[in-house]
């Protein structure tokens, strides 16, 4: 272990605490959502109701485009770009750039195609906002936003959660430091009821949470910081504020060529694609249709026991490949390999289900560890009133944030008949987290609040299989015919994640927490 | 002598408010510097990308030696010396870099 001086130590313990104390909450709700949006794509499945097929962008596509470009206007003609929903249809957007205020904005029309072809549904609009107000994706966009930019404007979300990630790599560094008996301490476990345990289970989960939260604070760091902050100086600077140039430099040089030609043949390019990459197709992008200089960038995910995979360029008039490259750049090199890293991990989506179970339950200690540092830093100054309104917040949010969560997932099933859970999900958010305020404030002893909220919790998560059943959710059958086994799966999921929660708040609202916190103090013990 | 305590006690009650200067608001300021002006050293690599992904890809990690550093050495002289350092030795590149 590193050995520390005395006073060093101090240091790193008082950085530490107030790291937790002052950004603590926020980032137990950033730990919380990212740990749900773990699941985003099965969630959005689950909940989406929309049964598509097991890879849809391997489906016939050419008849049905032909078709719908020759209903859409020739302004939007230009571009086109297809994606592979999680419920398994295809989002087919035919759209052209508009500058608004300065900014590059898509305008087209979004149509969404089901099996063989049949139109679900079709609106015309800007491209992020006809996304965000899909009624069937609502519940996991809900979720991943919030962790994401806790549905703060850009870029000061991003900007916030990129300082909350900078919280959490100094909260795990300075754990790991402060720690003279790292390895003996991660076995010690005194009992659950009194402030020593408290503190033994919170250095117990740290430490075994450690490398993964090391990793997620790290690359959810960059993840914030480079789209809010980095690439817009480095285009400024390296770039002479070129943006063009430097998504040249990191995309490839693009041939222009006006000239009108004649269109490949989509099917033909997908079906070549998807036999290059061995993989599903998850995204298509067909730039300047119709001319002599058109692009068709496929998006494949990565092959079985890849991290990441090549993009794939196909021209859009004579149907061949021009290349393949790597995330960024148009070579392998250094730095595409380091940036091809930081979604998987940072995701968990490198080994299917196991990876993502692993990072669930990972990032569902990770809460419990950045909720009981505060609990310790709160329960050590119990005699303070300011630091003991801290802790009726800890209780309010540690507990309430899961119950809102739920209660905005149980009002999105109710509300999707009607096709308004794009407004109910985050209002049933709101409203479920307001309702938590009134025990947070009320019960005399604190340490009740958040096993009842639990409890709640468990209540509306086992209830929510029945709501999507109610709101006319696929079957079982029916979904495993379609090869959609996130429904079943998530159902399971769900419900026992409900019997976990009612069980451990019983088992918590059944035992009497002493009222003494006069056990050993954190410094002392980590000194 | 109290007069002589009080004046011996008030380098000691702004160290760290100093040290809080230099580990927060000096070592974001320091990185952003570092970050802006490594893509005119860090060599292009094969796929002519390097220099763009690297400083991106490392930005927390040197956020992370710089606030740690800033934290832990004992002399605050040589925190405020080696970052003051660091920083004139970018500027100046970056002022070569943008008008030179």
């Amino acid at each position: 272990m590193i050995n520390l001086k005395a006073r060093e130590t101090r240091t790193l313990v008082a950085v530490h605490g107030w790291a937790g104390a002052l950004l603590g909450l926020l980032l137990y709700a950033v730990i919380v959502t990212g740990t749900a949006a773990v699941f985003a794509n099965e969630i959005k499945a689950w909940s989406g109701g929309l049964l598509g097929t097991s890879e849809p962008l391997s489906q016939p596509l050419h008849a049905v485009l032909a078709r719908l470009e020759a209903e859409t206007p020739a302004q939007f003609r230009e571009d086109l770009s297809l994606r592979a929903t999680p419920a398994g249809n295809v989002w087919v957007f035919f759209h052209t750039d508009e500058t608004i205020n300065g900014a590059r904005r898509e305008r087209g029309i979004l149509t969404t195609i089901g099996p063989e072809g049949r139109i679900v549904s079709r609106a015309e609009g800007f491209g992020n906002e006809l996304a965000a107000n899909d009624p069937f994706t609502a519940l996991g966009r809900f979720y991943v936003d919030l962790h994401v930019r806790l549905h703060l404007p850009n870029p000061w979300g991003l900007i916030l959660t990129g300082i909350l990630g900078l919280a959490m790599l100094v909260a795990a560094v300075s754990g790991i430091l402060m720690h003279r008996h790292l390895f003996r301490d991660i076995f010690i476990l005194r009992g659950r009821d009194r402030l020593v345990g408290l503190r033994d289970l919170h250095s117990v989960a740290g430490t075994w949470t450690l490398p993964h939260a090391f990793v997620l604070a790290f690359t959810g760091a960059y993840l914030s910081f480079t789209i809010a902050v980095a690439l817009p100086m480095l285009a400024k600077i390296a770039f002479k504020g070129d943006v063009r140039a430097m998504v040249t430099t990191l995309n490839g040089m693009p041939m222009v060529d006006p000239r009108p030609a004649v269109s490949a043949n989509l099917d033909d390019i997908l079906s070549d694609a998807r036999r290059r990459a061995d993989a599903p197709l998850l995204f298509a992008a067909w730039e300047n249709r119709g001319r002599a200089d058109a692009r068709i960038t496929v998006f494949p995910a990565p092959r079985r026991g890849d991290l990441s995979a090549s993009r794939l360029i196909y021209n859009g008039a004579t149907g061949e490949l021009i290349r393949e490259r790597p995330i960024v750049g148009t070579k392998p090199s250094l730095g595409a390999s380091l940036l091809g890293l930081i979604g998987p991990v940072h995701f968990g989506n490198f080994a299917g289900w196991w990876s993502r179970a692993v990072w669930f339950a990972l990032g569902a200690a990770s809460a419990y560890v950045a909720w009981s540092g505060l609990n310790l830093w709160v329960r050590r100054r119990a005699d303070q009133r300011g630091w003991r309104v801290l802790g009726r917040v800890t209780a309010w949010v540690g507990g309430g944030l899961p119950f809102a969560m739920a209660a905005a997932a149980a009002a999105y099933f109710i509300s999707l008949p009607s096709l308004a859970s794009v407004f109910w999900t985050p209002a049933a958010f709101l409203i479920a987290a307001a309702l938590a305020v009134v025990p947070a404030l009320r019960m005399r002893s604190i340490e009740r609040v958040p096993p009842l909220l639990f409890g709640a919790t468990g209540v509306l998560l086992m209830a929510l299989p029945l709501l999507r059943a109610a709101a006319g959710g696929p079957n079982w059958r029916a979904a495993l015919a379609t090869g959609q086994s996130a429904v079943p799966v998530m159902d399971v999921l769900v419900a026992l994640g409900g019997v976990v929660c009612v069980l451990s708040a019983t088992m918590a609202l059944r035992t009497r927490e002493p009222a003494a916190f006069d056990a050993g103090s954190f410094v002392q013990s980590a000194e | 002598m109290a007069a002589a305590n009080s004046s011996i006690a008030e380098p000691g009650r702004l160290h760290p408010w100093l040290r809080a200067l230099l580990a927060g608001p000096c070592a974001v300021g320091l990185t952003v510097l570092i970050i802006a002006v490594m893509p005119f050293w860090v060599p292009k690599g094969s796929g002519g990308v390097d220099h763009i992904a690297l400083p991106l890809f490392f930005m927390p990690a040197i956020w992370g030696l710089i606030f740690f550093y800033a934290l832990l050495d004992r002399s605050l002289g040589r925190i405020v010396i080696i970052m003051t350092g660091i920083a004139v030795i970018h500027l100046i590149a970056l002022r070569a870099i943008l008008f030179g």
